[in-house]
């Protein structure tokens, strides 16, 4: 074995070992990360904040709670049910949420009696409540009867969200798709032909 | 010091060749007329939202949206960007060049990946001017588009250092354009597991670009995404460096 190849063995191995090392490093950053969260809502409407009263029918139900959503594979309301659901997780660690598709099965969804539209079970202590529309409001109510507190008192609002309106004029319109569709496109494109050319004569 | 020459002198390479400005024209275009559908859209149902409790904004029905198809779109794009970083170096057999001069491995792989992410910063930057446009005439939740801008600038990062390990890793830039795009691809594709199971793997959703992406844009930052995108292009360039020192003591 030459001196060089003995060197060079030597440097593939120390790089071997940093990147191994810097992987695992990476991997257990990783895992920690998952594990301890902390999350902050910088959105103006505090539309991902749950409001007070949900907090505190939270921590009126110190044991674990079984969400169960009946609806269907491929559905954008499972992602919306559980982005929901991870807000009132973030407070309370042993609540589960879990779907089933009626469709798969059948003799489930018979027995629960689903609607088309699909249906959630909040499961507490044995006792259950059924819900057919989910929301901050409905989800914090069902809460509630669960931990027999009279719920008729709450009624949380959904959080306003800023620009309901948008007042542009024609001209402002007409403005916008012109400089975005026709002026900053071409200026872009004679630039790069420019440079085509200049290079092409070089 | 020497990864900010070899970074300035990448980001001046980008532009030396119409391909970037070919980019920037197709882009804007594309994005541009996807936002201004989006607009009108708006424009025609704002009427409709004014009675409704917790109605979606200007930003959730405008912004978000395209901040979410200027990612698609990078996803195909950014691959053409990084496909030539390092792999064309080696084609034109200038590799040895670079590596003689007093540099370190690291030096080259951070100045070749902040060269090509400051021409894509710039791109984001020509993405989040757009919706500023509509503060004549309306409200945005400042704090829902700092949040979607943060996710597309964290998202590109991730794009590039996955371009950059491609490019190291083969020798033809063509390769390496595919090869990107399948990774960033599958990754993007590992979501769908949220939707069509009813127990979605906690791991494949972890590793889920879209999932931290989407989870970023709502407004709601959280340790996990963020630092899903840092280990991510760390990920990346640990192993592109791995790649061009076995490289090096291969010659």
């Amino acid at each position: 074995m030459t001196l060089i190849t003995r060197i060079n063995l030597r440097i593939r191995m120390k790089n071997s070992f940093t990147t191994m090392i810097s992987i695992m490093l990476i991997i257990t950053i990783g895992w920690l990360s998952n594990n301890y969260i902390l999350q902050i809502d910088i959105t103006t409407s505090a539309s991902n904040t749950l409001s007070l009263d949900s907090q505190k029918a939270l921590n009126a139900l110190p044991d674990p709670i079984l969400i169960t959503a009946y609806i269907e594979k491929g559905q954008s309301i499972r992602s919306q049910i559980s982005q929901l659901v991870n807000l009132y997780k973030e407070k309370k660690s042993n609540l589960t949420l879990s779907f089933i598709d009626p469709q798969l099965n059948p003799e489930v969804a018979q027995a629960i009696d689903t609607n088309s539209e699909g249906i959630i079970l909040i499961e507490y202590q044995n006792r259950i409540e059924k819900l057919d529309y989910i929301d901050e409001n409905s989800l914090t109510k069902s809460f509630l009867k669960l931990a027999n507190i009279d719920s008729q008192s709450v009624n949380i609002q959904p959080k306003t969200n800023s620009g309901l309106t948008l007042d542009l004029s024609d001209t402002q319109i007409s403005l916008m798709n012109f400089v975005n569709l026709l002026i900053l496109p071409l200026l872009f494109l004679i630039t790069g032909f420019i440079i085509w050319h200049k290079r092409k004569a070089a | 010091m020497m990864i900010f020459t070899i970074a300035i002198q990448e980001f001046k390479s980008h532009f030396k060749t119409p391909l970037a400005w070919v980019l920037f024209a197709v882009l804007q275009i594309i994005l541009s007329y996807l936002y201004l559908t989006q607009v009108e859209t708006f424009d025609l149902m704002q009427a409709n939202l004014v009675g409704i409790d917790g109605a979606p904004g200007l930003t959730d029905i405008v912004v978000t949206p395209l901040f979410s198809n200027a990612a698609i779109i990078l996803l195909l794009v950014t691959p053409l960007l990084t496909m030539r970083v390092i792999s064309e170096e080696r084609r034109n057999k200038t590799l040895p060049l670079l590596l003689a001069a007093p540099l370190s491995d690291t030096d080259i792989i951070l100045g070749k990946y902040l060269g090509t992410l400051a021409l894509l910063w710039l791109i984001v930057i020509l993405i989040a001017l757009m919706p500023l446009s509509l503060l004549i005439g309306g409200d945005l939740d400042m704090g829902k588009y700092l949040a979607n801008v943060l996710a597309i600038t964290l998202l590109v990062g991730a794009f590039t250092s996955t371009g950059l390990f491609m490019s190291t890793l083969v020798d033809h830039p063509t390769v390496a354009a595919i090869g990107t795009f399948g990774i960033l691809l599958i990754l993007w594709l590992f979501n769908i597991s949220k939707t069509m199971s009813d127990q979605p793997n906690e791991l494949l959703e972890y590793l889920s670009l879209l999932n931290h992406f989407q989870n970023i844009q709502t407004g709601l930052l959280s340790t996990n995404d963020i630092l899903y995108f840092i280990l991510f292009v760390a990920f990346f360039i640990v192993s592109s460096i791995y790649c061009l020192a076995n490289y090096r003591s291969q010659k």
